[in-house]
């Protein structure tokens, strides 16, 4: 059993978007962590992010916050972002939180974003 | 002035600790906690502890026979009580679990003081970055009770029932 569940967070550049997987528990702890890994996306021309969450084992309100920050300055700055689906503990925060609707879940990372607010386009 | 807040959906249940049941068989690995757990001792916690915390209570509630999706409601309630303390509650706390009659009860104090508990009732904007906390653990328990003031700081305890045939 491993112990050490402490957020680790993998970039992968695509030609219109970053992927950032995320690995372990994000917690308050984790989110700096999440919050650099995202500045650094957010300085590559790449206008789409993405935040793979299907390997991560938990979120928490720090953490959502970190993300839905994220996803404020992507529409300001008319980028996109989106999350793929997560675990049911990450669905469920999501759901109970009421940002479910808010955010753009994408079915896997390649995915293409949809148009409108969160979207790739949003005005 | 001290603020206290029975008010429930489910009706308060008994407030002392009392100790987990000392002949709990446990199914898989022991927890380290069980000892201490079992006398009602603290659990002092900083950032550094925030996993640890969600893990005992994960055991914990298996160990009373809690389904998943109830025991990880309790574990995210606990980290967003325990976060609220390290954020405004001077950095750390401590928590403590015990069993009584009919729920795993599960106290979070710190030195800090929840100026506005009714908050918890309040749902957040989706564009509200902070505040949620609260609101979400009133949302993940079957019971939240809290007791602050500014003189001895705040005294969060969360109660989930058990099944019947924990």
């Amino acid at each position: 059993v491993r112990i050490d569940k402490r957020l680790r967070v993998d970039a992968r550049l695509e030609p219109d978007r970053v992927v950032l997987a995320l690995h372990g528990e994000l917690d308050l702890a984790g989110a700096p962590l999440l919050a650099l890994e995202i500045e650094r996306a957010e300085g590559r021309p790449q206008q789409i992010l993405v935040l793979d969450m299907e390997d991560l084992e938990f979120v928490d309100s720090a953490g959502l916050r970190v993300i839905l920050a994220a996803h404020e300055r992507a529409r300001e700055r008319g980028g996109g972002l989106a999350l793929t689906p997560g675990q049911p503990q990450v669905q469920r925060l999501l759901s109970i939180a009421g940002v479910s609707g808010h955010l753009q879940t994408i079915a896997s990372p390649e995915a293409a974003l949809a148009p409108g607010p969160g979207g790739a386009h949003a005005s | 002035v001290t603020y206290r807040d029975t008010a429930t959906r489910t009706g308060p249940r008994g407030h002392e600790p009392g100790s987990l049941a000392a002949d709990q068989q446990d199914a898989g690995a022991p927890s380290p906690f069980a000892g201490p757990l079992a006398r009602g001792v603290d659990l002092p916690f900083t950032i550094s502890e925030l996993g640890l915390l969600r893990r005992v209570v994960r055991q914990t509630a298996a160990e009373l026979l809690m389904d998943t999706e109830r025991s990880e409601d309790l574990a995210l309630a606990v980290n967003e009580l325990a976060t609220n303390s390290i954020c405004h509650g001077g950095g750390e706390g401590t928590l403590r679990l015990w069993r009584d009659e009919h729920a795993l009860v599960c106290e979070v104090r710190d030195s800090g003081h929840i100026a506005e508990p009714e908050r918890r009732n309040m749902r957040p904007d989706t564009e509200l970055l902070t505040g949620r906390g609260l609101w979400l653990v009133e949302q993940l328990c079957d019971h939240v009770q809290i007791d602050s003031s500014p003189q001895t700081g705040s005294c969060v305890r969360v109660y989930m029932q058990l099944p019947a045939q924990a």
